[in-house]
């Protein structure tokens, strides 16, 4: 069976700081802009004879080295907006200049699945549900523990709660004609416990020897990993991980935030290579923005330009588009300069990866990588 | 008894502090504060309820410097749900109040745990929700018990000793108190946050006086949260519902009260230098207007170098009057002049 | 025990469109009295101090310094559960759908608490009074960008939006009117415009949090040259540009359906009103008529509506599918309430979010479209938990007072659908629920039984709806 492409997407919510994430470390003017939080050169994961890795991505190194992993440098998008909300809206909706209401991968979501005929076609992992994931009538399972999902989860006892489904299943199957509202709510209510029945089967058939950590990144792609190897036709995951807002404290912070997603990244793709998989899929990272190319004394502030990252088997590793200029003159009112429009890196996403048409989604043509696939 | 004496003057010295909500140099939400033997401030960040990675305790001085932290958000030993408020006893060990969990737990100077006590309850010995702590020169712990409406003494490993008070509005009750200090003459005051006052004990709990009622007028307080009183007696209030605090002499006679004049603190200025627009846009900014609402609350919300929610005051000793100015992560320091 | 005057389904149809549905004791209660004095006693029972605002910013200081979503989500979650008076909270909700403005773009909370303070204020008196505060409102102004509507160079957005989503719709206005209306909001901005502006711009907290934000006329940024709007002529500002909107038509007309949206019937999607006839024309007509006879005065009209056929008939009980809030906050209620401003509160703001409605952040301009939009497969998992978990907890009020009255396999199931309000069920829903107790209840029953009881109803499509 040819197995259908998969997308993962981790959001490092807060904005992750490109300059100590990606250190120009042979460059003189990040010691003058991070005189306070610099990543020194015994610390730093050396990348080639400019750049280096913060010392918390040591697996992140070794997915580089393997050639699975692009860097994608100085991504943004024009007029940068420093408010998180925002600015992650609009990552979102891939709409920068007014407040957009689809998220790109709800809108994926209904190419790929457009009468939902699966309602697990997408699942969330993170707490709130995504605005990226939002279309109307588009069916999205957001789990949030997946040992326990579903309906009634507080009755406790397995059979009085298996009593209470198959009498809510009786009293919710829909008495055709007489009431729209009612009809349309029994379908759903219906939709609701399959999709949830299917879920939670997932802990079941799985059987792994890799333990994940325990961290809540770590939980939540344990539970993808789950659902992905029950073969339940999911193809869009969606995780977050944070929060990479450190204003203060970002040495400590931000190494052990990029520790934490190393150490589960790394068991993921173990996991998959036990199960003898894995090329069906890719993870896509990215961050509402950068930030301010000098430091505040404990931490940095929000900035614009930012770095993302794609993982996988298929993925041409390497670093794509150049570092942006450090030099005060280039720098956009203090912050690096974006080079790279999102929109693209969602078209090569959403065409080369979902076969989905880009154009509607993202609200024009816009310049990609491509070829980013081996 | 109202005195029209209010010559006493108070001059600003400095503000100390910065929003650190996710940990590091600064405060978020912070609740309480106290002075070691060394000097140091131990600021307890409460931080927010949903966003709760500022929760720790900081330690800083007031000269900007800032030693670190300890603690996390959780409710397993170690941890804080719902800090309350702070005090050392004689060897600088450090006692903290959690009104979530019912307990108090205790650290080394540094921040070493060490244990936690307390069990919920209404019985002599149990708490329900603490939130006032002072330690004596004895050693013995004053622990305002929130919704048991009474103040407990208890050891430092948290046996009974005694205990005083129940609920109403007589003298020697109260209503949900908050904060509680000690007087020069081994007196203990307690802020009674719903009955607009403070009353003031003896160690044993036998009432001996009480200032304050409800209103907004010159003496007047409404629910207060803490106080303290420097070596010549004169009490300070943090009259938090008015949104300031107040100075009452020994005998309880309003003298004088401060509205908050905050100023761009160290660390403030070196984030500001970091972010030049903010700077710029910050240089046609009038820092205070005249406010269409006549509600306190409102006017601290508007105007940034008034208190926002003074919680706690201390005076360390140098005589200075330290206010912790919660709602902007601050303290804001000032001198009897 | 007090003569029944009202009939019992009517009264709890009234608490549950005027509010928040009611509990057994307050149906119970108010059946004695007849349904217009019902309707009044709602209506004008404001209580002086309807919520303990000192005890919300003791216990959780965020929110006061209200700066994520969920602190002012929950700061009025907490409010909608404990208000005295829920007839205020709703229409601030009312309200709410209709001016939609979110955090998302303000980022800070305190504007948007506020902003609905205002509605409380002003959303059930004067529709003129209400449109001349919202357009002073800090949150309205900074979402809709007034502050960028200079003398010399306007900017159209607000003076678009008051006409085409919060007066008449649009069709009934040409592009010039509004630039003029544009131009007689010039100079509507807040303290502080530019310092404020880039605080919000770059969402930081730093350094000493938020400053809230005021309104201000800035005279030397206002245009006092001649306007000509919707046929008169003169010197506008923004107040007479909103007292011109009152008086048309079709702004009573704009209104009345957004009423009977809200309080009688999912109506058509907004945007499709110009092209599209009411669905009950004549109710349409009769709040019309009620608006211009009452001086646009909101509250009469509610009540005129209220104790209207077109209110009372019974062919609209429970046929609206309860929006995420109102179906939190009738739980809330029925529960007993928050115990203290603790996690509670916030778990019921991240429930009402996960169900589609994150208060004080409306997906869109055209807020929350409401019908069947609060219903998918994510969506209704979430309603079903969180309701059967809070209602069907063997602590709290409802499963309590259900088993201090000795149930039986006999009575159980009208016990636990009156201790729920009253709730009315279908046959086809009745009888599988009834067999489930037959078959698989003990005959001693007890609070676990009670609860799950409790929990199949609340799971039921009919308490979905109101």
């Amino acid at each position: 069976m040819k197995k259908e492409k998969v997308l993962i997407t981790i959001q490092l919510s807060g904005g992750n700081d490109y300059l100590n994430c990606i250190v120009p470390w042979e460059n003189p003017l990040y010691r003058d802009f991070r005189k306070h939080i610099k990543i020194t050169d015994e610390e730093i994961i050396p990348l080639d004879n400019k750049l280096g890795l913060n010392p918390g991505m040591n697996a992140i190194k070794d997915f580089y080295n393997e050639g699975n992993l692009a860097i994608i440098h100085g991504v943004g998008y024009p007029e940068p907006e420093r408010s998180h909300f925002r600015s992650m809206d609009i990552w979102h909706t891939a709409e920068p200049t007014k407040v957009g209401t689809k998220g790109w991968l709800g809108q994926a979501i209904k190419e790929i699945d457009p009468n939902a005929k699966n309602v697990v076609t997408a699942v969330n992992f993170s707490e709130a549900l995504p605005r990226a994931l939002v279309n109307q009538g588009v069916p999205v399972a957001s789990v949030g523990d997946i040992n326990n999902y579903g309906l009634f989860t507080s009755i406790e006892d397995e059979s009085k709660k298996n009593e209470a489904l198959n009498t809510f299943k009786r009293f919710y199957t829909p008495t055709m004609g007489n009431d729209y509202v009612m009809d349309y709510l029994g379908k759903t209510g219906l939709d609701a416990v399959k999709g949830a029945e299917i879920i939670s089967k997932a802990p079941d058939l799985y059987n792994s020897n890799v333990e994940y950590p325990s961290t809540s990144i770590g939980k939540q792609l344990k539970g993808i990993a789950q659902v992905h190897l029950a073969n339940f036709g999911t193809r869009i995951f969606y995780a977050n991980h944070g929060g990479f807002d450190t204003h203060t404290n970002e040495i400590v912070l931000q190494q052990n935030l990029w520790q934490q997603l190393s150490d589960a990244l790394s068991a993921f793709f173990e996991d998959l290579k036990e199960h003898d998989t894995g090329e069906e899929i890719i993870v896509f990272m990215f961050s509402e923005f950068g930030r301010r190319v000098l430091d505040n004394g404990t931490g940095t502030d929000h900035g614009s330009g930012g770095v993302s990252f794609l993982l996988g088997n298929n993925v041409k590793g390497g670093q794509y588009n150049d570092y942006p200029s450090l030099d005060p003159d280039k720098q956009i009112e203090g912050d690096l300069k974006f080079n790279f429009d999102f929109r693209g890196l969602y078209s090569d996403i959403l065409e080369d990866w979902l076969s989905v048409e880009s154009k509607n989604i993202v609200g024009g043509n816009f310049e990609k990588l491509s070829p980013f696939l081996k | 008894m109202k005195s029209t004496i209010t010559k006493t003057k108070f001059k600003y010295i400095d503000t100390v502090g910065f929003t650190a909500d996710v940990g590091g140099r600064g405060f978020h939400l912070p609740r309480d504060l106290a002075i070691n033997s060394k000097e140091k401030v131990f600021v307890v960040n409460r931080s927010g309820a949903f966003h709760t990675a500022g929760l720790r305790v900081s330690i800083t001085d007031v000269n900007h410097n800032y030693y670190g932290e300890f603690s996390k958000f959780g409710k397993n030993p170690g941890e804080l749900y719902w800090p309350c408020s702070i005090t050392f006893d004689t060897e600088d060990n450090v006692y903290i109040t959690d009104e979530y969990t019912h307990t108090i737990s205790v650290f080394e100077k540094d921040g070493n745990f060490v244990k936690r006590w307390g069990n919920k309850g209404n019985k002599q010995g149990e708490v329900n929700s603490p939130s006032g702590i002072v330690c004596d020169q004895n050693n013995e712990l004053f622990i305002v018990d929130l919704h048991n409406d009474r103040v407990q003494v208890m050891t430092t490993s948290g046996k009974f000793i005694r205990e005083w008070g129940k609920k109403g509005d007589q003298d020697g009750e109260f209503n949900k108190p908050w904060g509680i200090a000690l007087g020069n003459n081994n007196e203990v005051l307690v802020a009674d946050w719903r009955n607009d006052r403070i009353q003031i004990f003896d160690k044993n709990g036998l009432f001996i006086d009480k200032f304050g009622s409800s209103g907004t007028d010159d003496g007047d307080l409404s629910r207060p949260s803490g106080a303290c009183v420097d070596k010549d007696g004169f009490i300070y209030v943090a009259d938090w519902g008015n949104q300031r605090v107040q100075i009452y002499d020994e005998k309880f006679n309003f003298i004088g009260k401060l509205r908050g004049q905050a100023k761009l603190s160290k660390w403030a200025k070196e984030y500001l230098n970091a972010n030049q627009d903010e700077k710029r846009a910050r240089e046609s900014f009038s820092p205070v207007i005249n406010i269409d609402n006549v509600e306190v609350h409102e006017e601290s919300a508007r105007i940034e170098s008034y208190f926002w929610d003074p919680t706690s005051v201390v005076i360390d000793k140098n005589g200075h009057l330290l206010v912790l100015d919660s709602n902007r992560n601050r303290i804001q320091i000032y001198q009897r002049a | 025990m007090a003569t029944v005057k009202t009939n019992r389904s009517l009264t709890t149809h009234l608490l549950r469109r005027a509010g928040f549905g009611g509990t057994k004791e307050e149906i119970d209660a108010l059946n004695s009295f007849e349904y217009d004095h019902i309707v009044d006693y709602l209506l004008d029972n404001r209580h002086k101090d309807p919520v303990p605002v000192d005890l919300l910013r003791r216990y959780q200081i965020d929110l006061s310094d209200v700066r994520t979503n969920i602190s002012s989500g929950s700061y009025w979650m907490y409010r909608l559960a404990h208000n005295k008076f829920p007839f205020e909270e709703k229409i601030a909700l009312f309200w709410h759908r209709v001016f939609a403005t979110g955090q998302n773009k303000l980022i800070q909370g305190k504007p948007m608490v506020t902003q609905i303070e205002m509605f409380r204020k002003f959303g059930m008196g004067s529709f003129e009074k209400l449109l001349v505060e919202l357009s002073k409102n800090p949150a309205m102004i900074m979402w809709l960008d007034n502050q960028d509507n200079h003398k010399d160079n306007i900017n159209e957005n607000y003076g678009r939006e008051i006409l085409e989503l919060f007066s008449m719709g649009v069709g009934n206005y040409t592009e010039k009117d509004i630039k003029e209306c544009s131009r007689a909001f010039t100079g509507w901005t807040i303290e502080n415009m530019p310092y404020n502006a880039m605080k919000m711009r770059n969402n930081t907290a730093r350094p000493f949090g938020y400053i809230a934000w005021q309104f201000k006329f800035d005279e030397k940024d206002h245009d006092f040259g001649e306007k000509e709007f919707l046929g008169e002529k003169g010197d506008f500002n923004g107040e007479d540009i909103v007292r011109i909107i009152c008086k048309q038509k079709a702004t009573a007309q704009f209104i009345a359906r957004h009423i009977y949206h809200f309080y009688i019937k999912d109506e058509l999607p907004v945007p499709q009103w110009p092209h599209e006839e009411p669905i009950d024309p004549s109710a349409i007509e009769f709040i019309i008529e009620s608006y211009f006879k009452n001086k646009y005065n909101i509250k009469e009209v509610l009540r005129d509506l209220f104790k209207s056929e077109y209110f009372r008939t019974e062919e609209i009980y429970n046929k609206r599918i309860k929006s995420p809030s109102e179906l939190v906050v009738n739980s809330v209620r029925l529960s007993g309430g928050f115990d203290i401003p603790s996690e509670e509160v916030y778990k019921a703001t991240s429930s009402s979010v996960l169900m589609g409605q994150p208060l004080m952040n409306p997906t869109s301009v055209e807020g929350w479209q409401g019908g069947e939009e609060w219903i998918n497969t994510g969506s209704v998992i979430e309603r079903i938990n969180y309701c059967s978990e809070i209602l069907g907890d063997v602590n709290k009020d409802v499963v309590n007072n259900i088993v201090k009255q000795n149930p039986d396999k006999k009575n159980i199931l009208n016990l636990c659908l009156g201790e729920l309000g009253y709730i009315k069920l279908e046959l086809s829903t009745k009888i599988p629920i009834e067999e489930y107790i037959e078959n698989s209840l003990p005959e001693s029953i007890c609070s676990e039984e009670v609860s799950l009881i409790i929990k199949l109803i609340v799971s039921t499509r009919e308490f979905q709806m109101n």
